[in-house]
């Protein structure tokens, strides 16, 4: 499938239908008040905090002064529009294409086209923010259900290629949003270097990363057969290998047993993962991510 | 063990060489298939864990080493063609002499049909023995001598030869076939001569083995147990001369018993017999008997022999029956062209057997002769005599006599006659007293019966298609009409005329070259033998050639429109003893063996053992190192 097909008016309507469907489980929430979880100048008290010189006088709570003699500052949740980035992986794996003619990349996109389209609908601030090794383009945070055209022209001419380097983008793109939020990262995590560190600056810096493993059922079941040279599309590095019926069960253990590792990382720091195979429609693993509650707040 | 198809230096060179080529391509890195894949680590950790038996994999690229060097080397073995120490090195060139002759066809054997069957069999127990290396030629010997098949090495071919063998009813022709065996060998040290034969030969065997070289090695199988025979050796039937309506049968029969023996002989003229008679034959008695004025009708008549006495048997069937075809019968129509000449009407009229017409000078027409047997002229010279026919001349005169006058000559007396000319049979001219006579003039054609000095009486002459009696006078100028000398002169004029005619139908002997008289004109001739086989022979003068080889009726037919039968016997008493001989003598040894006394030659083809056993190992080589698929 070409790109250029990827935003089709069908897939628009898709699209629609989607976002009613969130409507309903979602069902209660007003609009436009979708709070962060940020701490600050808010109406609504959210906790106490002992003072520091230089808080703000006005904040102290002289009720619980006059009981106790001691110094809290109330804490009052502040209101502001939920930043949705949705951090799509452009590395050279994502460009492999299986034998359904949809490569990872182009799932990829049309998973974050989705989920940019049901958060500008919410109102909230979408961004986009494409990575390999680096960040490789920005789109900024844009409100408004009739921004999703701005975010199809955007990612629509995005193309793969380069390694991937989840920790040195995600410390860059930490560096570069202030505004905390949630990071949905749509990747393969088929980082050499390993993906922990990377999500783990975003858990750091206050973001919720919502972790979207993308893959294809043809990279879990390949097609090899006898004495190869495999070459790793990104690094070229090259390993000889004899390909029996055994040696590819034991990949294929293998292969979840990396997955299972990312599984395992996320549940354990209550992070939400999905595991995304191509070969999944799109719009049934957005209604995955719904259930699964998070990005609907 | 030996290399038959290598030398060992050269094996073992070849061997080293092979080894090193292998032992480089093994120590060639394989040029791996490229694949690109997203996440090599992956790979990496499925890699590392099978890291623990690269020790294995090692022994198993040794083991697949060690095993291509073992395929190579029992290919090569193989190709060297091993063999044991001890099999000869030079194969043998046997030559299979299978007699096919007539008395083999004897049924006085046991553990088969015939004495050829027998012979078979042995013949087939020694391509049994034949080794890889060994060559074999097969060769029938009846009247002909028949090479079946050159040298072969598969013995295979000749065992469908063998069993389409049959015998003929003709002798071996063992003088032939020794010279013939001779040639065949004459190049070949190792040849060995099997000859598959009861032994009954026309020939003299000694005389006939003469030729052979005496390191040819010769072997004779023999087959038959028994000489009980009796035979009809000699068969015929002829019409007689005068009387032309009756048949006279001469017939012969030999008894091969020891002992006397009771028999029944049959005639049957076209299946139905017609005169059976029993009679007790002596110890190797020879019995010539002749039936007189027999009447039969029909073509052809069977002589059938069958033995009588209870506990006696014969095993040669070929020479109990005999065959002949009987001449036609029918009055004999003579023409006489005269102005009247009772004395010569006398002796025709008085002959039942004869029809005889009178036909004046001036009545006489060339075309009248062909439908007569014989024509007589008395003191008439037509002016042109027919090309074809049996005429007497009495007293030609005139240039169209075919004997040129040369004036007459008065009171001749005879001087000399030829008693042994048919025409002068019971006759004497002594006193003929003949007034006058004409001086005939004798060609080279002629034979004179009777002369009075340089001057023929009477002459006779047979030429092309035509036969001519001449005498020289008026025989009413002689005393001739008063003695009886006339009448007899006149019925041997008429038994010459006939003797060359259809008064007896030759009867063929099996084994020879039959020279048939067919129409002069024929260009060919097809022979139908009794078997139904249909053979074109050639036509030569009148004469088509055949071979015959079986006894019965034959049917020539020629020129697709004249058809008529011969008959053909085996008549030879020598053929017809079939008692085989203790042993052949060739100079002083004596040759009769088993064919089962051969050492059999196992074929020690060890070459299939070893690609057998070099599949075994690639197969081997294949689960333990190469089980795997490529995609």
């Amino acid at each position: 499938m070409s790109d250029e097909n990827l935003f089709s008016d069908e897939f628009l309507k898709k699209l629609e239908i989607l976002y009613i469907i969130s409507r309903k489980i979602a069902s209660g929430q007003m609009r436009a008040e979708r709070r962060t979880k940020k701490i600050g100048s808010g109406i609504e008290f959210a906790d106490h905090r002992n003072y520091v010189p230089g808080d703000d006088f006005r904040n102290l709570d002289w009720m619980i002064y006059a009981r106790t003699r001691k110094l809290l500052l109330r804490l009052f949740e502040e209101e502001e529009d939920l930043y949705i980035y949705l951090l799509v992986d452009c590395s050279e794996s994502m460009s492999l294409e299986g034998p359904s003619g949809l490569t990872k990349f182009q799932y990829a996109k049309m998973l974050a086209a989705a989920l940019a389209y049901i958060g500008l609908s919410n109102l909230d601030r979408v961004a986009v923010v494409p990575f390999n090794a680096k960040l490789t383009g920005r789109l900024p945070p844009s409100r408004g259900r009739g921004q999703i055209h701005k975010i199809f022209k955007f990612l629509g001419p995005l193309e793969s290629g380069g390694q991937t380097d989840i920790k040195e983008a995600f410390r860059t793109f930490v560096t570069q949003n202030k505004r905390r939020g949630i990071a949905t990262v749509i990747s393969d995590f088929y980082d050499p270097q390993g993906f922990q560190e990377g999500l783990n600056f975003l858990r750091y810096q206050k973001f919720e990363p919502i972790v979207m493993q993308v893959y294809d059922e043809a990279e879990l079941n390949p097609a090899l057969r006898g004495d190869l040279q495999l070459v790793d599309c990104e690094t070229g590095a090259i390993r000889d290998v004899t390909v029996t019926a055994a040696l590819l069960e034991r990949y294929r253990e293998a292969f979840f047993e990396y997955c299972d590792e990312l599984e395992e990382f996320c549940v354990k720091r209550r992070l939400l993962y999905f595991r995304a195979p191509v070969q999944e429609p799109f719009d049934e693993l957005v209604l995955r991510v719904f259930r699964a509650g998070g990005f609907l707040k | 063990m030996k290399f038959q198809g290598l030398d060992p230096q050269i094996f073992l060179s070849i061997l080293a060489a092979v080894a090193l080529v292998a032992a480089l391509l093994y120590l060639l890195k394989m040029r791996r298939r490229r694949v690109t894949v997203p996440f090599s680590p992956i790979w990496n950790r499925v890699v590392q864990s099978e890291e623990v038996n690269r020790w294995w994999d090692r022994l198993k690229r040794l083991l697949s080493f060690l095993f291509a060097l073992l395929i190579m080397a029992t290919v090569l073995t193989g190709i060297a063609d091993p063999r044991p120490e001890d099999e000869r090195q030079v194969g043998r060139d046997i030559v299979l002499l299978v007699d096919t002759s007539a008395s083999m066809s004897s049924l006085d054997v046991s553990g088969g049909v015939d004495r050829l069957d027998i012979a078979r069999q042995e013949a087939i127990k020694v391509l049994e023995t034949m080794g890889p290396l060994d060559s074999v030629m097969l060769v029938t010997m009846d009247g002909q001598l028949r090479p079946l098949t050159p040298f072969v090495k598969e013995s295979a071919i000749l065992q469908q030869q063998l069993k389409d063998l049959k015998t003929t009813a003709t002798p071996a022709d063992i003088r032939q076939a020794m010279q013939f065996v001779r040639d065949a060998v004459s190049d070949r040290p190792n040849a060995e001569i099997y000859v598959f034969s009861d032994g009954v030969f026309t020939q003299s065997f000694a005389e006939a083995a003469e030729v052979l070289p005496k390191t040819v090695q010769f072997k004779h199988v023999t087959t038959g147990e028994s000489g009980n025979n009796v035979a009809i050796t000699a068969f015929n039937v002829r019409r007689y001369f005068a009387n032309t309506l009756n048949y006279e049968i001469f017939i012969e029969l030999k008894s091969y018993f020891k002992r006397d023996i009771e028999i029944e002989l049959k005639l049957s003229s076209d299946g139905e017999v017609v005169e059976k008679k029993s009679m007790t034959l002596g110890p190797e008695e020879t019995r010539r008997m002749f039936f007189p004025n027999e009447g039969f009708s029909g073509k052809k008549l069977e002589a059938r022999v069958v033995v009588k006495t209870a506990d006696a048997r014969d095993v040669f069937p070929t020479d109990d029956r005999a065959y002949a075809i009987l001449p036609s019968t029918r009055k004999m129509a003579i023409a006489l062209v005269t102005e009247g000449n009772l004395f010569l009407e006398a002796p025709l009229v008085s002959n039942e057997n004869i029809s005889y017409s009178t036909v004046t000078p001036e009545a006489w027409e060339p075309s009248l002769a062909e439908n007569m047997d014989i024509v007589i002229f008395d003191r008439f010279t037509p002016p042109e005599l027919p090309e074809q026919g049996r005429f007497m001349l009495i007293d030609p005169k005139g240039e169209s006599s075919p004997w040129a006058i040369k004036g007459e000559v008065e009171g001749p007396e005879v001087t000399k006659t030829n008693k042994r000319h048919p025409l002068m049979r019971w006759v004497t001219l002594q006193d003929a007293n003949i007034q006058i006579a004409s001086k005939l003039t004798k060609t080279r054609k002629d034979e004179v019966a009777a002369q009075a000095g340089p001057h023929p009486l009477i002459v006779s002459r047979r030429e092309e298609g035509r036969t001519l009696v001449g005498v020289a006078f008026d025989i009413r100028n002689s005393e001739l009409p008063l003695k009886i000398t006339l009448p007899v002169l006149m019925l041997n004029a008429v038994d010459y005329f006939m003797d060359e005619g259809d008064s007896i139908v030759p009867t063929y002997k099996t084994g020879e070259a039959w020279t048939i008289p067919v129409s002069k004109k024929a260009t060919k001739a097809t022979i139908t033998s009794p078997d139904g086989t249909a053979h074109d022979v050639p036509v030569y003068r009148g004469r088509a050639i055949f071979y015959g080889e079986l006894t019965g009726f034959h049917s020539v037919k020629v020129d697709d429109d004249e058809e008529f039968l011969v008959a053909a016997n085996l008549s030879d008493t020598v053929e017809s003893a079939i008692q085989p001989p203790e042993a052949l003598e060739l100079a002083d040894r004596a040759l009769t063996f088993e064919a089962s006394e051969t050492e059999k030659v196992k074929r020690q083809d060890w070459w299939v053992y070893l690609v057998f056993g070099a599949l075994a190992l690639l197969l081997l080589e294949w689960v333990t190192y190469n089980r795997r698929w490529t995609v």
